[in-house]
């Protein structure tokens, strides 16, 4: 009967804790992208992140300009990003999001999420092959 | 007593376990269906001033945490950001258009229906500058989740279509036209 009340309460607190990575992807609903305007963001402090991001939407035909501050006038189309590590015995992408624009109206956005993915081991791996899944969903009508 | 301590220790090293929790803000995307719809309007202009309350709104998810949206806005500001990005999408923004103002009459959600899936109910109605009005309501429904983090976050994020689905039904009504003119 205890155990029957231990079995309970696991369940009601993984329901209420968590245990997964999530994915999500709203394509960018605008075909025909050839530039792009991609606004650094300082505060990712992962240097490989961005080359590795405009390296990606490349591949998919269409040119990247960096840039900071305000987005530039001649920018109809822009991107931005933010991206969290985090420590356990090696590091991990916990958090990404891509955000794309036209003239300054939310057209794309992919996420990425591990926050409540901490005992999966699938959380570990390249950050690339985390990137290039979102980013071909992403551009996927492009 | 010692079942009552083994159990409260078992919670806490699952909590402990299952890492940290996090609501992911509703941010709004605007959508090409909509755009085409309001192309009929084409030469009107329109700005969405105001969308006022909800008067009641219960933001707490389970046990998880309150649903956030992006900057803070009320739900009524969400929506009525929506509105304007959906007008200016579509080339008919201004900020002397018509004026529409409005109040969100209903704003409740389940991240728990039949367990597994999730709804946002949204009704609003909107009055012209002209004296027309004209009520709506939507129920968007949308894959929660089994595991509580998770099926809140979705939640949370689920606002953002809740609201384009709203917009996209006020703007195809029939009655949507008697507020442009």
């Amino acid at each position: 009967m205890k155990y029957r009340t231990h079995a309970a309460l696991l369940v009601a607190a993984l329901l209420a804790a968590g245990c997964a990575i999530t994915q999500t992807v709203k394509p960018v609903s605008v075909a025909g992208i050839t530039d792009l305007c991609v606004k650094r963001n300082s505060r990712v402090m992962m240097n490989d992140f961005l080359p590795e991001l405009t390296s990606q939407i490349g591949k998919k035909g269409i040119h990247t300009t960096i840039y900071d501050g305000e987005r530039p006038a001649s920018c109809k189309y822009s991107l931005d990003y933010t991206a969290n590590w985090r420590w356990d015995m090696a590091m991990y992408l916990v958090f990404a999001e891509i955000n794309v624009y036209d003239n300054g109206l939310l057209i794309g956005q992919a996420t990425y999420d591990a926050h409540a993915g901490g005992g999966r081991p699938d959380k570990f791996g390249p950050t690339a092959g985390k990137l290039r899944g979102l980013i071909d969903q992403l551009f996927a009508r492009s | 007593m010692r079942g009552v301590t083994r159990a409260a220790c078992l919670l806490a090293s699952v909590v402990a376990l299952s890492g940290c929790i996090s609501m992911t803000p509703a941010t709004y995307m605007v959508s090409p269906d909509t755009k085409s719809s309001l192309a009929r309007f084409q030469g009107a202009t329109l700005v969405v001033a105001d969308i006022a309350g909800p008067a009641t709104f219960e933001p707490m998810c389970r046990a998880v945490g309150k649903i956030s949206v992006a900057d803070d806005m009320t739900i009524g500001q969400f929506i009525a950001r929506g509105f304007n990005d959906e007008l200016k999408f579509a080339g008919l923004y201004a900020a002397n258009g018509v004026k529409l103002t409005g109040t969100v009459t209903k704003a409740a959600f389940s991240s728990s229906a039949l367990i597994v899936n999730g709804y946002w109910d949204l009704a609003i109605t909107l009055q012209s500058s002209n004296g027309q009005s004209v009520a709506i309501e939507n129920r968007y429904d949308f894959d929660a989740g089994f595991i509580g983090a998770s099926a809140c976050n979705n939640t949370s994020r689920a606002l953002g279509p809740a609201v384009q689905q709203l917009v996209q039904k006020t703007v195809n009504d029939p009655r949507f036209a008697a507020l442009v003119r």
